[in-house]
């Protein structure tokens, strides 16, 4: 048991639409090694954001078992983390509030709050913008800030939706970069779910491919190429093409 | 000689900020907005001294300067003005006391929505000016009357604009609360209240300027004292200058009230930017 720290049984999950039922995952069966880089990959649409959702604890499945720890879930909890692709930061809290807002819930004095929260904005190197709004920050500093909050609880397991998808890319870049030296500092469980596949082979020690209609796993691909990766590289760039290839064919069979 | 000598060149001074004044821009920028009144006035003065219009009808503006200065010398005006302000902040309370949580009933409760939202919509379709004369039936010409009309007004943006501000939270936000764990409390405190504090107080300073416009309309037509009622008076005593007097105040007591709450607003917009 101690060798996973998430485990999805059978999840499925569906929508009703229109008045119609919209199956958007099947039969989901998932496990995740704990400290491991797993990162989801897939057409949009294919239920990707729903997973991380149910495993959040924002959603409940209509069948199977998500177990965190060896736990069932139930709602949401502070050792599993989630980043939105927006920051959600809240305009009328400062950087550092928006941060403790995270350990509001938690039985922290104010000033034991006060000091994970500057500790955290110090892991993503914006110790000089606490005081700051967010309305004064560019969009990649805001997302920093959310990544400072997702990590100011300590969870075991940090869920990104598509973090970096609203950054341009110079930005993204720096900030890939800056979560992969905070995973090795921290040695959080992470899952990402996005649809850069470059990303995904840049950040991950595991590539799942999610096939759409309903979605359900298709494959999962061990990356092994050594860290720090390039992304110039050619190793890189075969993995890529390897998984985008994979895509057309589902894209193609659906 | 040829006519581009002719020419006149002006050379305008440079602006505070240091830029020349743009072509067609001999009035400074913060001065425009008086051009229109001052040409109103330079008409009104003009008529007057030519008894354009005769002064019994229109009179002039220095007639009505001493109006002024007389109601207030005498208490009429700081009396009506009292019973008038008096009512407006009665009826004011009682309108919000109601709109807040009906609002709040309407954006939280499907059921209570169906039920009473379609009555609350025919009330308010049906404009305050037609509610009068049966509302004078049922209460007669009391301050009832009053306080009931000034609340239905005050109730209807605050209604609207509280189950709009309710409605308009980002889902995203509430999300936050369920994902941290926080308590109903301290969700109430971090994230809906300030997500709905701008568009509830919008809602509270159009009620208060709409109350402020129908408290003189329902003085006009029913009432035996207040800013209305001596209106009413001035008319038929034919004094225009003491009526065109109090038009002013009612003018410029409306607008300090909008101004004062737009201010407020603007500040709370600055406070909980963003928001919305």
């Amino acid at each position: 048991m101690t060798q996973e720290i998430l485990r999805l049984n059978a999840v499925s999950k569906s929508f009703i639409v229109n008045g119609r039922k919209v199956e958007a995952l099947s039969g989901i069966d998932l496990t995740l090694r704990p400290g491991e880089f797993t990162a989801l990959v897939g057409a949009s649409g294919c239920g990707k954001s729903t997973l991380l959702r149910l495993i959040a604890g924002l959603d409940t499945p209509d069948a199977g078992q998500i177990l965190l720890d060896g736990v069932p879930i139930n709602g949401a909890s502070r050792s599993c983390g989630l980043i939105f692709q927006d920051h959600r930061l809240l305009p009328w809290l400062s950087v550092v509030q928006n941060i403790e807002l995270a350990l509001a819930g938690t039985k922290y004095a104010a000033a034991a709050r006060r000091a994970l929260a500057l500790a955290s904005l110090e892991l993503v190197g914006l110790t000089d913008f606490a005081g700051a709004f967010p309305r004064q920050l560019s969009g990649g500093m805001a997302q920093r800030v959310a990544l400072a909050r997702g990590f100011v609880n300590r969870p075991r397991l940090l869920l990104l939706d598509e973090p970096f998808s609203a950054l341009d890319s110079l930005t993204r870049a720096r900030l890939q970069t800056e979560l992969l030296r905070i995973w090795a500092h921290e040695g959080t469980s992470m899952l990402l779910v996005t649809h850069d596949v470059e990303e995904a082979v840049l950040l991950a020690d595991r590539v799942i491919v999610l096939a759409p209609n309903p979605g359900r796993l298709n494959i999962a691909l061990d990356i092994d190429l050594p860290r720090p990766r390039l992304r110039s590289s050619a190793e890189l760039a075969a993995v890529k093409a390897e998984i985008l290839h994979w895509l057309d064919d589902l894209a193609a069979a659906a | 000689m040829s006519g581009v000598a002719d020419r006149q060149v002006i050379v305008l001074p440079a602006r505070s900020n240091g830029q020349p004044y743009a072509v067609g821009q001999a009035w400074p920028r913060r001065l425009r907005f008086a051009a229109v009144p001052v040409l109103l006035f330079l008409l009104w003065q003009t008529s007057a001294s030519f008894k354009l219009i005769p002064l019994l009808i229109l009179p002039s503006p220095l007639q009505v300067w001493q109006a002024f200065l007389a109601a207030g010398a005498s208490g009429t005006l700081t009396t009506a003005l009292e019973v008038s302000l008096r009512r407006l902040a009665l009826g004011y309370v009682f309108g919000v006391a109601l709109g807040l949580p009906l609002g709040l009933l309407f954006a939280i409760s499907p059921v209570i929505r169906k039920l009473i939202a379609p009555s609350f919509w025919f009330i308010v379709r049906v404009p305050l000016l037609a509610w009068i004369p049966f509302l004078m039936v049922l209460f007669g010409l009391g301050e009832a009357l009053k306080l009931i009309i000034i609340a239905k007004a005050v109730m209807t943006p605050v209604t609207i604009n509280t189950e709009r501000a309710i409605h308009g939270i980002p889902a995203g936000w509430r999300e936050l609360g369920r994902l941290y764990r926080l308590s109903p409390w301290v969700t109430l405190r971090r994230i809906l209240f300030p997500a709905t504090i701008l568009p509830v107080f919008t809602g509270l300073r159009l009620g208060l300027v709409q109350a402020w416009a129908v408290l003189v309309a329902v003085e006009l037509l029913a009432s035996s004292n207040g800013i209305g009622f001596q209106l009413t008076m001035a008319r038929q005593l034919f004094q225009l200058d003491t009526m065109l007097a109090l038009m002013a105040v009612v003018g410029v007591i409306g607008f300090l009230l909008d101004r004062v709450l737009a201010l407020a607003e603007r500040r709370i917009g600055r406070r909980f930017g963003g928001a919305v």
